[in-house]
């Protein structure tokens, strides 16, 4: 004869009965780890960083690299801000001491004491140019500077003759070529003068100078010459 | 009852898993789906859930394989973690109550939502009396203590032998023994009334 039945069995048995059929898992299942392999791959990344940055030998290195860049940069940006400043200056000068210059670049009228004067200061402390010197250079430039103003002005006229010549030509379809010719060759003259006077001034201004200083004054002319595209030095 | 799946394949899919072949896992989910999402609704009285843990069970599986010994009683491993979840799950929803849409709530004895809504799934009984009788079940069922509930889900429905519910539930055979007894009286006090009902002549 079998042992009664537990009623409680029984109805613990029938309450099972009324489990639900589950839903298929394995498209969760995979979805879940897919994007648990996403996190951790993340994760690592940043747990690959901490553990690098929780060693002092790196993390000093680190931030020594950090304010040597940053100086570097520092240093970087005001040495061009100071080589921009020198272009300038050095441009300045030139229109001063070369007459051909000046009526291409919109500039300062040359040769004013003030703008002379503040050249000379610029001259002065980047040539690092002695009292002396400064007097002697600064005579020199005195002494030149009516010849090269009036050779500016000249240059001024000139051009503005060849611009009548260019307007004739364009309204009358031709021009006086034997004016023309007479142009061309005062031009050239002025230009040989013009030439001269500053390479005049500039030899004696290198004439006062050290063999050190004049190499310096020298490269300071020569790339603003190639800037401006004068070449007539 | 719930079949209890063969623990060889279960060994033979784990070394499978561990060596790099990840369709082991859909076998183990196959074989093991069933088992554990009826403990995990048995326990939770809520499919949306059950599936939730149930798919955590194997995400952890497939996480943690290589921690295995390749003697690992599967069964246990697995039952172990859902159990886990369950309680740690169980927990938080007494703390953040919400109405179910698929289960009787056993804390106040009303009627689930879902009984209002047609659906396919034939009702746990025909009549009043065993419908009721099956609340008060479900209701009782979730009152046990964890380790209770969880001795007595393993014992009656996953048929796992006090050595196994011990692994799982961290006690002594004996203590399985006591937690079983003890449960089983609950459920008797709980329920006389649908018990005396249910006796057949």
């Amino acid at each position: 004869m079998p042992p009664p039945t537990d009623p409680l069995d029984s109805l613990l048995d029938r309450w099972g009965k009324s489990t639900p059929t589950p839903d298929r898992l394995e498209p969760e299942v995979w979805r879940r780890i897919a994007a648990a392999d996403d996190i951790e791959a993340e994760s690592s990344f940043c747990a690959h960083i901490k553990a690098l940055f929780a060693r002092p030998s790196f993390s000093i290195t680190f931030a020594a690299a950090c304010v040597l860049l940053g100086l570097f940069l520092v240093e970087l940006h005001t040495s061009r801000l100071q080589s921009q400043h020198n272009l300038q200056l050095v441009q300045s000068y030139l229109r001063l001491v070369d007459p051909l210059l000046s009526p291409k670049l919109k500039a300062p009228v040359p040769g004013t004491s003030d703008n002379l004067d503040a050249l000379l200061a610029w001259m002065k402390n980047d040539l690092q140019l002695n009292d002396q010197q400064l007097a002697r250079i600064k005579d020199v430039h005195e002494q030149l500077s009516p010849r090269l103003l009036a050779l500016g002005s000249q240059v001024a006229q000139m051009q503005h003759a060849f611009t009548e010549f260019e307007k004739e030509r364009q309204s009358e379809g031709q021009v006086d070529f034997i004016e023309f010719a007479r142009y061309v060759e005062q031009r050239r003259k002025l230009d040989r003068e013009c030439n001269e006077s500053t390479r005049k001034l500039i030899a004696e201004a290198s004439d006062v100078m050290s063999p050190k200083q004049r190499q310096q004054y020298l490269q300071l002319l020569d790339p603003a010459l190639k800037t401006t595209g004068s070449g007539s030095l | 009852m719930t079949p209890y799946p063969d623990n060889d394949n279960d060994n033979t899919d784990l070394h499978a898993l561990q060596h790099g072949d990840d369709t082991a896992l859909n076998r183990l989910m196959v074989r093991w789906q069933k088992p554990l999402f009826a403990f995990a609704w048995r326990y939770l009285h809520n499919s949306a859930d059950a599936h939730d843990l149930v798919a955590e069970v194997f995400v952890r599986l497939y996480q943690q394989n290589h921690r295995l010994a390749p003697d690992t009683r599967l069964a246990a491993w697995l039952f172990t973690i859902l159990s886990n979840l369950c309680h740690n799950h169980h927990r938080w929803r007494r703390r953040h109550p919400s109405i179910s849409l698929d289960a009787t709530d056993p804390r106040d004895g009303s009627e689930a939502m879902a009984t209002n809504v047609p659906h396919d799934s034939p009702a746990p009984d025909s009549t009043l009396e065993h419908a009721e009788a099956l609340t008060a079940m479900a209701t009782a069922i979730d009152r046990l203590p964890h380790d209770l509930k969880t001795t007595l889900l393993l014992h009656h429905y996953e048929q796992l032998g006090y050595r196994e519910i011990g692994q799982i539930t961290g006690c002594t055979e004996r203590g399985v023994e006591t937690r079983l007894y003890r449960a089983r009286q609950y459920l008797r006090a709980e329920l006389s009334p649908f018990l005396r009902e249910t006796v057949q002549p």
